[in-house]
């Protein structure tokens, strides 16, 4: 499990890549990043709301209401200007910093 | 189906957000909750329980809200974080030099993210840091301003002031003559004379200078002009006034010159004003002169080497240094000596040397001191508050630590990091010297205001540009100590260990030690400073006991000027004796009693008394006691209820031969060491030209009078009465007691005293008990003073005290409370926890006393009545110290040990 703290930290990239390519909304978000990461960091309601509108308070994803027929009304999430420079820039050293910190982990636990 | 929308409806209160913002959110979480619902519907749950499951999804709606609330608002970043972000990204591909400062403009941001993030910290840092400074800043200016500031003179390095005491003209006129290590070399004689400005009596500070004075401090004159060597010829008659006397006294008049001032009942020439920029040493150190007498010193009426008149003043020749002229000048004494033993020789014989020192040296005398003492106490409580901010640095470690091994890990440089981390300890320590200087401001004024009245040079202190000067230095060296320890941790960069650091709360026991030696070092310099404090408020409370000796309750003093043509003995015998009588018919008054000079009075800083040194025993055997002789009337012991052995003077005393005399203790001691001098006959030696030897007759002792000053002892006095030998004398003080209201009483005084003389000026009249309390005035001011700084010290050092034991106990408190928990007794487990504290106070506290232990020494000048080792003041201070360290410690191992173990589990 990884610790509260680096969860914290890789929050935001999770989130910009669930919704790199198409418009999610907030309950199908949550569920993919649990799918994604093998079931290891659930999203609860009570996190992840709070990231999104931090998110789009930081102007990095905005949210659109979308009715379709036969499927009910949601706000769906997708990825500014900003946002994809910023995942772009992120997930350049998030793969830094998980090679080291993989790195250092797996070496002190060798 | 639950109505979704109505249940988050019902719990979320997001009272501070717009309507739509919040219908917005409100929807989106009522959805989300349908959805999970429906899920649980799909996975076979019966309804009931689905409903269940769905509202456990949001366990504290209360938290919920806020955590919402907090993320629509504190996330929001301030345009200026936004657009220093954009300027970096742009100065980035400008290329290399451009890129130092956008690692720089980086750093600022972080910085002030992490203000944003930790208000606390940064507000308890910049609030402790700003409090060192703002002490330091202040007493810096205050030292800055009386001892380093340059006087106000042409290369003031090269005056000199000839060291106490003051100097006969014969011996000023030899050295003049034969030095030669001086370019100009004068002396100067102030005193009060009584004049005629203005429509009231007045006393004028006169200065008879000899020549040469005005060009040694550079004067020059803004009216007329200043002296010529034609005008020392004969008495002292022709006058410069002071600016402040021209325009008080004269109106600004430019045609005051050639007019004439009467001072002492001599009419003076006036010839010139002086340029208000003039300030003369006695200007510099509290009253500036008023007139300035041309005074040749060879004039006949003072050519005498009994007239101990002159301070002396020098500027010696461009690259000369004082001492160098000081060993000349010794070197022509030497020879003096020989050709000249009148003059030249002390009463031992032996040549009469000088001391020479530097003007502003001379000028600040003894405040120098206290002064330096001073700075030595707030630069300790300065280190204390940086120990202090050091240590809450490493109380937030682990965040940062955390912090600083992401960042490496994802590549940034040592050098980054280190600069980042500086970068913030500098804004810290900036922050906290704008808040010091603020304080500076404000302490400034405090001391200006609660300035005991002695301090020379005070009104040259103010927060200038060399002030603001040093506080910034002073807050960059303080933000560099406390912050290159964590940077230099950083640069080390043991990733690994700071990562498991950071990840599983492990002990670090590096760290650990750096807390306890900056706790313990603050607990060692707080007790320096508590000891000092200590010391100097109990000598200043054994000060405050002594008993004068005398009573000073309702007693007022009223200094007569009774000089000049108009005072001929026996007008001065006269006046005293109507002022005597008429007085005390008056209903205010219910006794008046006549001497030369009363206890606590100073004339101008000077007492006033003859010193008479040779004196005959009853045996007839010479002897040689250094004594004051004050000659008083009988009542003086009566009225200041003085402890008196014997009698006081009665009627027929005034012409009484063997003149009958009433001695202090500290006389009899010496005068009579094997019997009692009660009643004896003894002989005063020169009391009169042309009377060697005037037989007296001890009919009184009055034991511990303290005349002085409280920390004088009992002096060593004879009293003749004041009818025999008093009128001899230019000066005189009425003592008088008065019943009821002092004002009334002086304003009658005052009305009695003009009616008599019209023209006598009447300035010095003032209440015994305020003399007293002036007295104390300066002891009480710097032990205040050094009070306050060892009280603030002491509340930072229980801070540090507090928060390394909040830190301590955190870490441990999982085991604490299982502890708790499975059993264990509260009272002992708190001990265990304060075990670790007291270990560090008492070798915090041995490590203190033995600094003080060698730091006192510099307090010995300002100690009273204790020694600086008072064994009672440094053990009362440890015990203090050590209380205070062990109370701060409890509240953290209580609150530790009465925490629920349930609580700190789920946490962990």
């Amino acid at each position: 499990m990884f610790s509260p703290e680096l969860k914290k930290g890789s929050v935001e990239l999770m989130v910009l890549s669930v919704i790199e390519n198409e418009p999610r909304h907030g309950y199908d978000i949550g569920k993919r990043i649990e799918t994604r990461s093998g079931g290891q960091i659930q999203f609860h309601i009570t996190s992840l709301y709070p990231v999104l509108y931090r998110m789009e308070n930081r102007g990095w994803i905005t949210g659109r209401w979308v009715e379709k027929e036969g499927v009910r009304r949601r706000c769906y999430y997708s990825l500014t200007a900003e946002g994809k420079k910023i995942l772009a820039r992120e997930k350049k050293k998030w793969q830094a910093f998980t090679a080291a910190v993989n790195e250092v982990i797996g070496a002190s636990h060798a | 189906m639950p109505d979704w929308r109505e249940f988050v409806r019902a719990n979320l209160t997001l009272n501070d957000l717009e309507n739509l913002r919040e219908e917005r959110i409100a929807e989106e979480l009522a959805l989300q909750l349908e959805d999970i619902y429906r899920e649980a519907l799909e996975r076979g749950l019966p309804p009931g329980e689905a409903e269940e499951w769905t509202r456990s999804q949001v366990p504290d709606w209360e938290l919920f809200s806020r955590l919402l609330s907090r993320a629509e608002h504190s996330n929001r970043r301030p345009v200026a974080e936004v657009t220093m972000e954009a300027s970096e990204e742009k100065l980035r591909r400008r290329g290399q030099i451009a890129s130092v400062l956008a690692d720089l403009l980086q750093d600022v941001r972080h910085t002030f993210r992490s203000v944003r993030t930790q208000p606390v910290f940064w507000f308890t840092t910049i609030l402790i840091l700003g409090l060192g400074i703002g002490a330091t800043t202040t007493i810096f200016s205050v030292v800055d301003g009386v001892l380093l500031k340059q006087l106000p003179y042409d290369e003031p390095e090269r005056i000199t002031f000839f060291q106490n005491p003051a100097f006969s003209p014969p011996r000023f006129v030899d050295w003049k003559e034969q030095s030669g290590s001086f370019e100009y070399l004068a002396g100067v004689w102030t005193t009060d004379l009584s004049g005629n400005g203005g429509d009231r009596p007045a006393e004028y500070a006169t200065g008879l200078m000899t020549p040469d004075f005005f060009e040694i401090f550079d004067a020059r004159a803004s009216l007329g002009r200043l002296f010529g060597s034609q005008d020392y010829a004969g008495p002292p008659n022709r006058a410069v006034l002071g600016y402040g006397t021209w325009q008080r006294n004269f109106g600004s008049d430019p045609d005051v010159i050639g007019q004439t001032i009467t001072l002492n009942g001599l009419d003076r020439e006036i010839i010139g004003g002086l340029d208000p920029s003039f300030s003369s040493p006695r200007g510099l150190s509290g009253r500036e002169t008023d007139v300035w007498l041309a005074y040749d010193p060879h004039w006949e009426a003072l050519w005498s080497p009994g007239a101990l008149i002159l301070s002396v003043f020098g500027r010696v020749r461009p690259g000369l240094t004082i001492p160098a002229a000081e060993a000349e000048l010794n070197r022509i004494i030497d020879v003096l000596a020989v050709q000249n033993p009148t003059v030249h020789t002390d009463h031992e014989g032996d040549p009469h040397y000088v001391q020479l020192s530097g003007l502003q040296v001379a000028l600040t005398g003894d405040t120098r001191t206290a002064l330096l003492i001073l700075l030595g106490a707030v630069t300790l409580l300065l280190a204390i508050a940086a120990a202090n901010v050091a240590n809450l640095f490493l109380a937030r470690g682990l965040d940062r630590i955390g912090e600083v091994g992401v960042r490496a890990a994802m590549g940034a440089s040592r050098m980054r990091i280190i600069s980042q981390l500086l970068t913030e300890s500098a804004t810290l320590a900036l922050c906290g010297g704008l808040l010091g200087i603020i304080l500076a401001f404000a302490g400034v004024r405090a001391f200006e205001i609660l300035n005991p009245g002695n301090i020379p040079l005070i009104e040259r202190i103010t927060v200038d540009g060399r002030v603001l000067f040093f506080a910034l230095a002073i807050s960059l060296v303080t933000g560099l100590l406390f912050g290159l320890v964590p940077a230099l941790r950083a640069a080390r960069l043991d990733i690994s260990g700071m990562m498991n650091d950071s990840l599983r709360s492990g002990s670090s026991r590096a760290k650990d030690r750096l807390r306890t030696l900056l706790v313990g070092s603050e607990i060692a310099l707080t007790l320096i400073l508590l000891t000092g404090a200590g010391l100097l408020f109990n000598s200043f409370l054994h000060l405050q006991a002594i008993d004068p000796g005398f009573d000073p309750d309702d007693l007022i003093g009223v200094e007569l000027q009774i000089r000049g043509p108009a005072y001929p003995e026996q007008r001065r015998l006269e006046l005293v004796r109507n002022l005597d009588r008429r007085l005390e018919a008056l209903p205010e008054i219910s006794g008046v009693a006549t001497g030369i000079t009363i206890p606590f009075q100073s004339w101008g800083g000077i007492r006033t008394g003859w010193l008479r040194w040779d004196w005959k025993t009853p045996e007839r055997e010479d002897r040689e006691i250094w004594t004051m002789v004050h000659p008083a009337t009988g009542d003086y012991f009566t009225l200041l209820g003085a402890e008196l052995r014997g009698r006081t003077f009665q009627p027929g005393d005034e012409t009484a031969y063997p003149v009958p005399v009433i001695v202090s203790e500290t006389f009899a001691a010496e005068i009579c060491p094997d019997e009692d001098a009660l009643g004896q006959t003894i002989w005063g030696c020169d009391w009169r030209q042309d009377v060697p030897e005037t037989e007296l007759r001890i009919i009184g002792i009055v034991s511990g009078l303290h005349a002085w000053g409280l920390d004088q002892g009992s002096e060593l006095t004879v009293f003749p009465p004041w009818e025999q030998y008093g009128p001899e004398n230019p000066l005189a003080t009425l003592l008088i007691k008065y019943d009821g209201n002092p004002a009334a009483a002086i304003d009658a005084i005052r009305e009695t005293i003009w009616s008599e003389d019209p023209d006598m000026p009447l300035d010095n009249i003032y209440l015994l008990e305020d003399q007293i309390a002036e007295s104390l005035a300066v002891p009480r001011f710097f032990s205040t003073l050094f009070l306050t700084f060892a009280l603030t010290a002491l509340l930072l050092a229980a801070g540090g005290v507090y928060a390394a034991m909040l830190y301590t106990v955190g870490r441990q408190r999982r085991e604490l409370s299982i502890r708790t928990a499975l059993g264990a007794d509260r009272s002992r487990l708190i001990r265990l926890v304060q075990k670790r504290t007291l270990k560090i106070t008492v070798i915090g506290v041995f490590a203190g006393a033995a600094g003080a232990w060698f730091l006192t020494d510099f307090l010995e000048s300002m100690v009273f009545g204790i020694t600086v080792t008072d064994p009672v003041t440094f053990v009362l201070v440890a015990l203090i110290m050590t209380a205070v360290a062990l109370t701060t410690s409890y509240l953290p191992a209580r609150k530790a040990t009465t925490t629920d173990p349930m609580e700190v589990l789920r946490q962990e």
